[in-house]
């Protein structure tokens, strides 16, 4: 069903490139003097949301951040490793605007929209300029310049770093400059704060309810405008490089409200992480896809061999990637690289056998030598030799892949406006611009594309056209209660489970139906499944402890208990998504080759999920994908 | 003066003067030291230093300004070392840090060291400056015979044995005080900073064994 | 492995807390620290007991949530990493553990191992910036930034604030996390033009939240999971002294 409310996302008319102009030039502006009568929330402060705030409050808008954790320089987005791109083309080697958006769109495996990517492509170079006047130390060449390298899915240098913590520099950069702001007086700051409700009145958001995680009082607050910046949902298969309080709580309650969630299926699985190695293992650990710039990627050429790494000669080693792609080689992009090394070790091929495969860096250290090698990924090797006990500097590192990034995520229109009015979505909470598969360091570009340099033109826009927040106290009351009843129905839960035994319980039925992988009788089983688990979870679950004290259960089993609802909407995604792109493989769509089959006729198009509260199942809502500027061709990286 | 009033009501401005005293106070004990060795060549060359020391027209005004730095030394350290405990709170730590990452026993009671220093040296002023005035003729003149009270002294093993336990306690003090100086300063460089700890290693044990062997040479062969 | 745990145990600053012992069997020498924690927590909600409240989230070592005083070393005692990372082969089977919260006076006690930071947001707050707002900066290469300066800069710029220099200083001094960043700042030709002021106003802070002072122990640097030099502390005394002297002169 194609509602009519998609033929505004918003886009500008008018050639790809003067899409962006044209938007800024149209949109209303709000008086500097006016901008302080209006109540900003912002939920959530990673990249996006402190980068967002900082910006608006230096605007002067009145700020109001909320964090989950202690300090916002917390943020997940400080986990991130390996850089950030931008169209600077400082190598020389042919960059532009028009080439990052052309390979993020073919990333994506044209599931995202020309429009998005193309202006993410143009303000990236703002970025960086920013970012270096914020002090953030990017690696640098010895002239005093600033260095790049390459990364999965670009056969060119874009992607600005800092070492192996290229996320924790740029977050505590944002973190900088939002601090800057509370000290200013424009941002207030609640730490230990979590959304549980959305306030709204005729499709449109009036406030928010929050949860104080020490001392337990819910508080409501009123906004001309509330930002969800809260990341992805990762976690809903328990294993996952997410922190272990990543959570699509905001997103989905907001859901619950009417945002449509888009594309949920779209989960990124990473490569590059380290194996599960025992049972009561609590997540899985990344190592940067950087690190495929000089490893190789290696399996014994013979079934089920137990031999250790040494013991295989040269000639029974199989560069799979090398062999099967071999202009991109070890460099594919992140959907293809997970899934051949899921059939190398479907096939038997695995290390002995095990779920990995090697990564191995030992040609690199002969060829630059193990200074270079331990210069560019000392960090990585000593995380990896801490968690597993072996040394990558003489034995291959075993990797697998893992749930790592969400595509998926509230659906958005062009400025970053969900189907509610005045909720905003940015960063890897909503579903704009990576499509079907993101390519690395993207992430952090868009996250602080979202903050700094869109939403700052956009949400003055929607304010200037809104400016009066009619505020009602009987809304506020209401939300509250109903978040009232949620937590008091969660803490009778004195069954014989704990929140965490149903969570892995769900993590594994998504890992194995909604993974790399899906077929639609798998999908189907999953579905029955996680419906009996969510009512396991409703009988079964164990929450201690009270309401009005720190009580890190009654946090965890609020968010399991979304993840168990969204965890149906995945499979619903994955089932109705009849062909196969980026992350999205259907087995019954794919060429001889066992590449992905997409079927551009019936699904160029974003599925926005509608949850009425009267009714028990989504309403899909189909936003229809148009390429006016790129070819839609069989994403080819042989 | 009033910049410095400022000054010394931050807590980086105190540990600043709590460091330049103690570089002061290091000359002191060095020059100290020095005047002391005197006693290995016998009473005249000894007595005649106290003599030209007691002589001297400026020592009224030296001694004041002495006086200052360890007061404004054991002050400021008192004060620091109260902010310090506020800040920790009152509960300690159920065990002590063991292997590498174990506090090195020189930073260890420090406040104890501070205060056994202080009681010393009132003691020490009052068993010397003050104490018996033996008199003595040197060159024709009348002169106090500081030399025959110090002998006097560490004949007795109490003084000896004392001394050379509270020399130990300043040999710590110094070793840990005297590159904290620096650092305090922000003298401190990468380039230098092992060369300053290996100074202060050197000059502690010159200042320590500069003491002790007077007094042990008096022990042992007086 | 079998471990004999002693865990502190307070349900807020309000009340006074104790240690509770715990006899835990059957732990993989491969799990984490915190995931040692998971378990036994599992184990104490299942007996329908309270769980023990600790803060963890990345837990890769760069979030800095995870704060545990482990046998009286701030996470534990291997250097350079924090109690996320730290695994249980590591210890010796049998043997005792003592895990207590960071303590500090300016860190207040939340609920059992769970501490309160937010001291070290205000001393952030207080000029840990460089004062840029979005859409004025030049271009990214304008400035050329020597590489072994942009090193130094990043090597204190790796600090992760979670406070382990505050736990393991004897005065609870914050110098080395203020240092840090102050470090970090004056190392770019970016951060020269606010240098004064933000020496001048962290230290402060820091003072108003109620950390003790520098006597350069070491015991920070030595704890600090990102291995941040004690140089920033001099770094820091001798920037705040040029500072003070500029300004009120």
């Amino acid at each position: 069903m194609s509602l009519s409310f998609f033929n505004s996302s918003h886009i500008p008319s008018g050639p790809l490139e003067e899409k962006w102009d044209k938007a800024k030039f149209s949109y209303k502006l709000v008086n500097p003097s006016n901008r302080k009568k209006f109540d900003i929330l912002i939920v959530g402060a990673g990249l996006a949301g402190a980068s967002a705030a900082a910006s608006l409050g230096e605007m002067n808008y009145n700020i109001k951040v909320f964090v989950i954790h202690d300090s916002p320089r917390r943020a997940h987005s400080i986990a991130a490793q390996g850089g950030i791109n931008s169209t600077k083309n400082y190598k020389n080697d042919g960059d532009s605007v028009k080439r990052l958006f052309y390979d993020t769109i073919k990333g994506g495996d044209f599931r995202a929209r020309e429009a998005n990517v193309y202006r993410l492509a143009q303000v990236s170079g703002l970025i960086i300029d920013h970012c270096v006047a914020q002090g953030i130390p990017f690696a640098r060449d010895y002239g005093g310049l600033l260095d790049n390298r390459s990364f999965g899915g670009a056969q060119l240098s874009r992607t600005f770093y800092a070492r192996g913590q290229t996320g924790q520099q740029l977050l505590l950069g944002a973190y900088g400059a939002l601090m800057r702001q509370v000290k200013r007086g424009t941002v207030q700051l609640f730490t230990q704060h979590e959304m549980l409700n959305l306030i709204i009145e005729k499709q449109k958001a009036h406030g928010a309810v929050f949860r104080d995680l020490i001392t337990g009082k819910l508080k409501s607050f009123k906004a001309s405008a509330i930002l969800l910046a809260t990341g992805g949902y990762g976690n809903a298969f328990y294993l996952s490089t997410n922190a272990m309080n990543s959570n699509v709580t905001a997103s989905w309650r907001c859901h619950k409200k009417g945002a449509f969630f888009a594309n949920p299926s779209f989960v990124q699985i990473h490569p590059t992480c380290i194996p599960k190695s025992i049972e009561g293992q609590s997540k899985l650990t990344l190592m940067s896809e950087s690190l495929r710039n000089d490893g190789r990627v290696w399996t014994s050429k013979i079934k089920g061999d137990s031999r250790p790494s040494h013991q295989i000669p040269e000639s029974e080693r199989d560069y799979y990637l090398e062999r099967i792609y071999p202009s991109f080689g070890n460099l594919v992009p992140r959907d293809v690289a997970s899934r051949q090394a899921k059939f190398q070790v479907d096939k038997g091929y695995g290390v002995q056998n095990k779920e990995a495969v090697y990564l191995d860096f030992s040609d690199a250290i002969k060829k630059n030598g193990l200074k270079n090698i331990a210069e560019k990924y000392g960090n990585l090797f000593n995380m990896y030799q801490r968690i597993t006990g072996d040394d990558p500097y003489k034995t291959p590192m075993q990797i697998y892949p893992a749930v790592h990034y969400t595509m998926g995520g509230l659906w958005v229109d062009y400025n970053l406006q969900s189907s509610i009015q005045g909720l905003f979505v940015l960063g890897e909470a909503n579903f704009s611009d990576h499509g079907a598969n993101r390519l690395g360091a993207s992430a952090l570009m868009q996250g602080l594309a979202d903050g700094y340099f869109i939403i700052p033109y956009s949400l003055g826009n929607f304010l200037a056209q809104n400016p009066d927040s009619d505020f009602k106290e009987s809304l506020f009351k209401q939300a509250e209660e109903e978040s009232k009843e949620n937590l008091q129905n969660l803490l009778s839960l004195k069954g014989s489970q704990t929140v965490d035994q149903i969570h892995k319980k769900l993590g594994k039925i998504l890992w194995e139906h909604v993974g790399m992988i899906r077929d639609k009788e798998g999908l189907m089983k999953a579905e029955k499944k996680i419906k009996t688990l969510r009512e396991e979870f409703w009988k079964e679950a164990f929450v201690p402890g009270e309401a009005f004290i720190k009580n890190q259960e009654l946090e965890k089993a609020g968010r399991v208990a979304d993840f168990l609802e969204l965890g149906e909407l995945m499979v619903q995604d994955a089932l109705t998504r009849e062909e196969s792109c980026g992350c999205h493989f259907r087995t019954e769509y794919q060429t001889p080759e066992k590449e992905a089959l997409r079927n551009d006729k019936d699904f160029s198009h974003v599925s926005a999920w509608e949850k009425k509260s009267s009714k028990e199942n989504w309403i899909l809502h189909k936003e229809t994908l148009k390429f006016e500027n790129v070819k839609l061709t069989e994403r080819n990286y042989k | 003066m009033n910049l410095f009033i400022s000054f010394l009501q931050k807590t980086i401005g105190q540990k600043i003067v709590v460091g330049l005293t103690g570089l002061g106070l290091c000359l002191f004990v060095l020059i100290h030291m020095l005047g002391n060795l005197l006693i290995l060549s016998g009473p005249e060359a000894y007595n005649n230093y106290a003599y030209k020391l007691h002589d001297f027209p400026g020592l009224l005004l030296l001694e004041f300004g002495l006086f200052i730095f360890f007061i404004g030394h054991i002050l400021l350290s008192i004060l620091l070392q109260l902010k310090n405990k506020k800040a920790k709170g009152s509960i300690s730590y159920q065990k002590e840090a063991q292997g590498i990452k174990k506090t090195n026993f020189i930073h260890k009671f420090i406040l104890s060291q501070g205060i056994l220093l202080l009681i010393f040296l009132v003691l020490h002023l009052w068993s010397f400056k003050f104490g018996t005035y033996y008199e003595t003729e040197l060159n024709g003149k009348k002169v106090r015979d500081i030399y025959l009270l110090v002998v006097e002294n560490f004949q007795k093993p109490l003084y000896t044995f004392g001394y050379s336990f509270i020399l130990l306690i300043l040999f710590n003090h110094l070793l840990r005080g005297f590159p904290a100086s620096f650092k305090t300063l922000g003298l401190s460089h990468p380039l230098y900073v092992s060369w300053i700890e290996k100074l202060a290693w050197f000059f502690s044990l010159i200042v320590t064994f500069g003491f002790l062997a007077p007094i042990w040479y008096i022990y042992i062969y007086l | 492995m079998n471990f004999n745990l002693k865990i502190w145990r307070q349900k807020s600053n309000k009340v006074p807390g104790s240690f509770q012992s715990l006899f835990v069997k059957d732990i993989s020498e491969d799990m984490s620290f915190l995931e040692m924690l998971d378990k036994i927590n599992e184990d104490l909600i299942l007996k329908k007991e309270e769980p023990i409240a600790f803060d963890h989230d990345c837990r890769e070592g760069i979030c800095g949530t995870c704060s545990l005083m482990i046998n009286g070393s701030a996470h534990g005692p291997q250097k350079a990493i924090t109690s996320c990372q730290l695994y249980m082969r590591e210890f010796q089977n049998g043997s005792e553990i003592y895990v207590e919260p960071f303590r500090a006076k300016a860190f207040p006690i939340i609920r059992d191992l769970i501490i309160d930071r937010s001291a070290f947001d205000r001393i952030q707050q207080a000029g840990g910036f460089i004062s840029v707002n979005t859409g004025s900066a030049p271009p990214a290469n304008t400035i050329p930034v020597p590489k072994e300066k942009a090193n130094q800069a990043f090597s204190s710029a790796l600090c992760i604030g979670c406070g382990a220099c505050v736990a393991s200083c004897k005065n609870s001094s914050a110098s080395l996390f203020t240092a840090a960043r102050i470090f970090h700042f004056s190392k770019l030709p970016q951060g020269q033009a606010e240098k004064t002021n933000r020496v001048l106003n962290m230290v402060k802070q820091m003072e108003k939240e109620g950390f003790g002072a520098c006597s350069h122990t070491g015991a920070c640097s030595v704890s600090c999971p990102k291995e941040i030099s004690l140089e920033t502390i001099s770094e820091m005394h001798r920037e705040w002294r040029k500072a003070f002297l500029n300004k009120t002169t």
